[in-house]
């Protein structure tokens, strides 16, 4: 649990600090990070590419706090809040703050899977995104979410 | 199977079935359920009347399945597909799915608590909210998220 701990510190450190490299430098060489908004981005580069260029295009003073993790063999969990002042047409000026729970799958000491859960209404709203463009955003990730195979069996 | 994952399937189990009854008893006494669209119910009678009286007047044919589950000490996580039928005024009787994932707290093989997340905006889309109304829950969910002490340093706009 230490090192899974350690790891969330590098983590959330590198985040803040937006160090793509100390970022990336987290997950192993194929991992997948699936972002809850912007999508999955495969491999070290792709990993700290998408904090620098895409997370800090939309927003600025990022800050994340991880607790309560639980970790079991290759697979742990953490609750987090997560913050940042917006940089978009929508949202600069606005201040958003989120509570998510992210899923990381580990190999060899690294993360080789990220996975989280958010509300991105809650998101969004504080954000200033309009109502009819949220339902459009809405419709695109229903999409997305239908396609998953686990989804199958509720269709 | 673990105790934990028996525990899930019980949990699942009780909801497919609509029996608040035995899913309030996965509780402990003083146990809290925060449910993502109707608030916090607390200790087995409450949040059997939240799956009785609520639930199953919003929606039915609740499916639920947990995966990935994993507990040490106090905390448990799963992540999850959910689904049911919408029986609201805003929708006409489709079936909403999400995914999301969840935190249990675990004390002597019951739920102290629980806690859930998954995307609203993806929710309500399929039950066919309305765009204001979305946007007045998702003030709801803000003011409750602020009100948590743990997001205190979260608060205070601009840098650290």
């Amino acid at each position: 649990m230490d090192e899974f701990v350690d790891l969330l510190a590098r983590f959330t450190r590198a985040v803040e600090a937006r160090d793509g490299a100390a970022f990336g430098a987290l997950f192993t060489d194929d991992a997948s990070y699936e972002d809850y908004v912007y999508g999955e981005f495969v491999g070290p580069k792709a990993i700290g590419d998408m904090l620098v260029d895409l997370w800090w295009k939309e927003g600025r003073d990022y800050k994340w706090t991880m607790f309560n993790p639980v970790r079991l063999g290759d697979l742990g969990y953490a609750e987090s809040f997560f913050s940042f002042n917006g940089a978009s047409k929508h949202s600069v000026g606005k201040h958003a703050v989120s509570h998510c729970v992210s899923q990381f799958r580990f190999r060899g000491g690294k993360f080789c899977q990220y996975r989280e859960w958010s509300d991105t209404l809650a998101g969004f709203t504080q954000m200033g995104v309009p109502g009819d463009l949220m339902v459009k955003i809405g419709a695109r990730k229903t999409k997305q979410l239908l396609a998953r195979p686990d989804v199958a069996p509720h269709l | 199977m673990s105790e934990f994952t028996a525990l899930l399937s019980r949990f699942t189990a009780t909801v497919e079935a609509n029996d608040g009854v035995a899913f309030g008893r996965l509780f402990t006494d003083d146990g809290t359920y925060e449910d993502h669209a109707y608030g916090r119910f607390t200790g087995p009678a409450e949040i059997a009347r939240m799956v009785n009286e609520i639930w199953l007047r919003d929606g039915r044919d609740y499916k639920w399945d947990m995966r990935d589950a994993v507990a040490e000490g106090p905390w448990g996580y799963a992540n999850f597909t959910f689904s049911f039928v919408g029986a609201t005024k805003y929708n006409d009787g489709r079936r909403m799915v999400t995914d999301g994932a969840a935190r249990f707290g675990l004390r002597d093989g019951k739920l102290t608590s629980y806690r859930e997340w998954m995307d609203n905006l993806v929710a309500l889309q399929q039950l066919g909210t309305p765009p204001e109304v979305m946007l007045r829950f998702g003030g709801k969910i803000i003011d409750r998220i602020r009100a948590q002490p743990a997001s205190a340093r979260h608060l205070k706009e601009g840098k650290s």
